[in-house]
C-alpha cells in the first residue's frame, strides 16, 4: 500500500497523510493489527521533517486510528475501521451546540461565555 | 611446487576476474544503460549531465586496464623470482590483500561518484507528489532469518576459535583481527541501517527497484559477512597448524569469493531490463 503527498498542494502535509491513513484503514487496505512504518522512515521516505509526520500520528491516535506499543511500534487500532467514521468536527459542534444552549437557559450572555471560553482555554 | 602452480592460478583469476572480467560487464551494462537511456529523453539519471558520466566511464576503464596491466607485471615478475630462488612462497602473503586493495580502487571511485550523482538527483528533485509504503521495512523483508541467524552464530564461532587458538589470551595479532572483524560487521550494521530506515538514496526509484536492490544488498552484506568469519577461521589455522605456504592461496581466493558475492551477486540479481527506467524520463509535461 502505497501512500501519497502532494507538498504544492493547499493542504497542509500532516492532514494528507491522516486522510489518506484513514482511507487506507476504511477501503482495508490495511487492516487492525497492521504494522505501520515508524515515524522515521515515513518521514525520510517522503523527504519531509519527521515533526510533520509525527503529528500526523498523534491526530491518528487520538482518534483511535493508530495505537502506539512502546518499542514494539505503530500499529492500526483494533477499533479503526469504526473510529474513521467519526467525524469529530461534527461531534464537536454537537457538544458546544448543547452546551450553550444550557448556558442560555441559565442567562450566560455570548459575551460572557467568549470571555470564559478564551480563559479556560488560554489557561489549558 | 604443485602448491605454488595453484597459487599462480589463483592469482592469475584474482588479477583477470577483478580488472578485467567485471569491469568488462559493468562497462558493457554502462553502455546497454548510455544506448536505452539517451540524455535528451532521460535527463534525470545524468544530473552531472551526460558529457560528466561519459568521463567516468572512461576513467573507471583506464584505471582498471592499468590495473591490470600491473597485476600481470607483478604475476611474470612473482613467477621468474621464485623460480630462480628468491622468494618463497610464504612471503607472498601480502601480495593477494594489497594487489586486491588496488584492484578495489577503481570499484571505489565509480561507487563514490554514484553517491555523489544521487545527491544531485535530490538536489535537483523538483517533483512535488512524494510516495511512501504504508509498512514497516524490517531486515526479515529482505534476508530469511536462518541467512542472518547464520551469519550472526558464524561471528560468535570465529571470535571463539580465534580465542581458543591463543589460550583465550588477548595479543596483538587477535586484537587486530578482532577489530577488523567487529570494523567490518559494524559497517554493514550501519548501512543496512540507513538503508532500512534512512534517507532514499535514488528519489525517482520506482518502489519495487528499491526493494529488489535492498534485498541484494542485504543478501550480499551477511555473504560477505559468513566469508569473513570463515576466512578468520582459516586464518587462524593457518597460523596454528603452520600451513605458510598456503596463506597466500587463501587471501586470495578469499578475496575473489568478496568480489564474487558484492560486485558478482549485484550483477547477477540486478537484471536490465527488469529496472523501470521510465521513472528517470524528461518531464515533457507544460505548465500553462
Amino acid at each position: 500500500m502505497q501512500i501519497t503527498i502532494d507538498i504544492d498542494d493547499p493542504m497542509p502535509i500532516f492532514s494528507q497523510l491522516v486522510v489518506q491513513i484513514k482511507q487506507a484503514v476504511a477501503s482495508e487496505k490495511v487492516k487492525p493489527g497492521d504494522p505501520l512504518p515508524s515515524i522515521r522512515q515515513l518521514a525520510n521516505d517522503l523527504d519531509v521533517n519527521s515533526k510533520t509526520v509525527s503529528k500526523a500520528y498523534k491526530l491518528l491516535e487520538r482518534d483511535a486510528v493508530i495505537q502506539t506499543r512502546g518499542y514494539r511500534g505503530t500499529f492500526v487500532h483494533p477499533q479503526a475501521k469504526d473510529n474513521c467514521q467519526i467525524d469529530l468536527k461534527a461531534w464537536m459542534t454537537n457538544q458546544f451546540e448543547e452546551f450553550i444552549a444550557k448556558m442560555k437557559d441559565a442567562g450566560v450572555t455570548d459575551s460572557e461565555m467568549r470571555i470564559t471560553f478564551s480563559n479556560v482555554l488560554n489557561d489549558k | 611446487m604443485w602448491i605454488e602452480f595453484i597459487f599462480y592460478s589463483a592469482f592469475l583469476s584474482q588479477i583477470l576476474l577483478i580488472s578485467y572480467h567485471y569491469p568488462k560487464r559493468i562497462l558493457s551494462r554502462m553502455d546497454c544503460i548510455f544506448e536505452r537511456c539517451p540524455a535528451d529523453k532521460y535527463a534525470k539519471l545524468y544530473p552531472n549531465g551526460y558529457e560528466k558520466t561519459l568521463e567516468g566511464k572512461i576513467l573507471y576503464k583506464l584505471l582498471n586496464t592499468i590495473i591490470l596491466v600491473m597485476g600481470l607485471v607483478v604475476f611474470v615478475t612473482f613467477i621468474i623470482a621464485n623460480q630462480q630462488g628468491n622468494i618463497e612462497l610464504k612471503d607472498m602473503n601480502f601480495l593477494p590483500f594489497a594487489f586486491g586493495i588496488l584492484q578495489a580502487l577503481p570499484f571505489l571511485i565509480l561507487e563514490v561518484s554514484a553517491l555523489k550523482q544521487l545527491k544531485l538527483m535530490r538536489n535537483l528533485n523538483d517533483q512535488s507528489k512524494r510516495q511512501a509504503e504504508l509498512s514497516p521495512r524490517s531486515i526479515f523483508n529482505y534476508v530469511s532469518p536462518v541467512r542472518f541467524f547464520t551469519a550472526v552464530v558464524m561471528f560468535f564461532v570465529s571470535t571463539l576459535v580465534m580465542f581458543s587458538f591463543n589460550d583465550f589470551k588477548i595479543s596483538s595479532d587477535i586484537a587486530i583481527l578482532f577489530g577488523s572483524m567487529i570494523f567490518c560487521n559494524g559497517l554493514f550494521i550501519g548501512l543496512g541501517y540507513s538503508l532500512l530506515h534512512g534517507k532514499k538514496l535514488d528519489p525517482h526509484q520506482s518502489p519495487e527497484d528499491r526493494n529488489k536492490m535492498t534485498t541484494t544488498v542485504f543478501r550480499s552484506y551477511t555473504s560477505v559477512s559468513i566469508l569473513v568469519s570463515v576466512f578468520f577461521i582459516i586464518n587462524r589455522c593457518v597460523d596454528y597448524y603452520s600451513l605458510d605456504n598456503w596463506e597466500p592461496l587463501f587471501n586470495s581466493l578469499y578475496w575473489q569469493c568478496v568480489v564474487l558475492l558484492s560486485t558478482g551477486a549485484m550483477l547477477k540479481f540486478t537484471k536490465l531490463e527488469e529496472v523501470n527506467y521510465d521513472v528517470y524520463k524528461t518531464n515533457t509535461s507544460s505548465h500553462t
